[in-house]
């Protein structure tokens, strides 16, 4: 919960303040819960939308066309690096870092990330494509 | 799955996660903080002890009695939104604040004939019911975190036929809460009435629900800011769940209106929402008594 709430609003601060709201809301909504076994997901989301809905609040929304130029051509299988994936994670821009983090450190499936940022599949699977692609060549270069 | 994401996937379960101290306490505060089921609530022996020792940290307590002051009462009333036949008068405003806690409850009272008698009943267990949880909540938080409550009123309709009084309540506890409670009076035959005593056919909840529905998918369609959780995978179907209990009100037009608290349909940023369900869809659903009375 943390990982993700921090990959949107990228501050201490802010992080734990979406934890606070996220626990309450999830709290007060528990009923809503229908299945136990999408718990995970269900508070995920929860937190998704309350970091969402805090960095709309203070207008420091990133747009989700921002992407460094961090791509390249090259692609290989064995990572070498000096990073720690995390560093590399939060080199990132949205909607890559929350697609990244909910993949590799959630394990949560493509499907599961969809419902979870209310993007559709096909744009899931394209940023985690991409996402990949960034992170290669972040974790190879080391800063 | 490749490879490359097999190795990222084992580097992130090996990485330490550590969350930062200020957050924990934070986390912890929230936790805390949390508002007590039911179920958990304290015997009331306990409260009246802990509100004998909130006493002294209390800034500001201020009970009006009815009659006490006729000019003060007559400034606190509420001019109704459709009509101006009924007074409502604010009897008590229970009030606390110490740094971290506040509390401001209006408790109205309908002046008028015995017929409001249960409507004012009610509002007072209510408010009575709210307080005692104040209290109980301060003293399960205590210096810990943060609560405040408030609670003021409006007459909604007040025409020969009907009365509407509606209470609303705010709270907060680590997030808010925003939540009404609507009274309403058939002013013809003296009784209170709720949701369920206007229906004949239970086809109404679905004809409801299912105009709500719509609307809110509209509404999401034209503005992709906006969220409710209809046809929604994780988070379910049925939040739009209109029974006999539920909150309503008459507009002016005499459509029916259905209310929801915060979170009762949507996420928190979306507050409280209501949405208006036309006369004509749902009139045939309605008792005889009830559809021509607008």
């Amino acid at each position: 919960m943390y990982g993700l709430a921090f990959s949107i609003v990228k501050n201490e601060a802010d992080a734990g303040e979406v934890l606070s709201e996220s626990i309450y809301r999830a709290y007060k909504n528990l009923d809503t819960l229908k299945n136990e076994k999408s718990f995970r997901p269900w508070i995920l989301r929860i937190v998704h939308n309350t970091a969402v809905e805090l960095i709309r609040k203070n207008s420091r929304i990133v747009p989700v066309e921002e992407v460094e130029a961090l791509t390249t051509d090259s692609v290989e299988n064995e990572i070498t690096t000096k990073l720690a994936l995390r560093q590399a994670v939060e080199r990132l821009t949205q909607p890559y870092r929350t697609v990244v983090v909910l993949f590799y450190y959630e394990s949560l499936s493509i499907l599961q990330i969809a419902q979870i940022t209310g993007a559709n599949l096909a744009a899931v699977k394209k940023q985690l494509s991409r996402a990949r692609q960034m992170l290669r060549d972040i974790l190879k270069e080391g800063f | 799955m490749n490879e490359f994401d097999r190795d990222l996937k084992r580097m992130a379960a090996e990485e330490p996660m550590e969350v930062p101290a200020s957050v924990k306490k934070r986390i912890e505060e929230t936790l805390e903080g949390l508002p007590e089921k039911e179920a958990g609530r304290r015997p009331l022996w306990v409260l009246s002890r802990v509100a004998a020792a909130a006493a002294c940290l209390i800034l500001v307590t201020l009970f009006l009695l009815p009659n006490m002051s006729v000019a003060y009462a007559q400034a606190l009333e509420r001019v109704p939104v459709i009509g101006d036949l009924v007074r409502v008068v604010t009897i008590k405003n229970y009030l606390y604040a110490d740094e971290k806690h506040e509390m401001d409850i209006e408790v109205p009272k309908v002046e008028q004939e015995e017929m409001f008698d249960p409507i004012n009943a009610e509002v007072e267990e209510m408010t009575q019911s709210l307080v005692q949880r104040f209290y109980q909540d301060l003293e399960s938080i205590g210096r810990r975190g943060h609560s405040s409550i408030y609670v003021d009123y409006e007459t909604v309709t007040d025409t020969g036929s009907w009365f509407t009084l509606k209470l609303q309540v705010h709270e907060a506890a680590g997030s808010s809460n925003t939540y009404f409670k609507y009274y309403h009076l058939n002013k013809i035959t003296g009784e209170t009435i709720r949701l369920g005593d206007l229906v004949a056919d239970d086809a109404f909840y679905e004809v409801v629900e299912q105009r709500i529905k719509e609307q809110m998918l509209e509404a999401e369609e034209r503005d992709d800011t906006l969220e409710y959780w209809v046809e929604d995978e994780v988070f379910g179907d049925d939040h739009v769940s209109i029974d006999g209990e539920h909150n309503f009100y008459w507009n002016e037009e005499g459509d029916l209106v259905i209310p929801f608290d915060k979170y009762e349909v949507a996420p928190g940023y979306m507050g409280t929402s209501e949405f208006t369900v036309d006369r004509e869809e749902i009139r045939d659903y309605l008792k005889v008594e009830f559809q021509d009375l607008f």
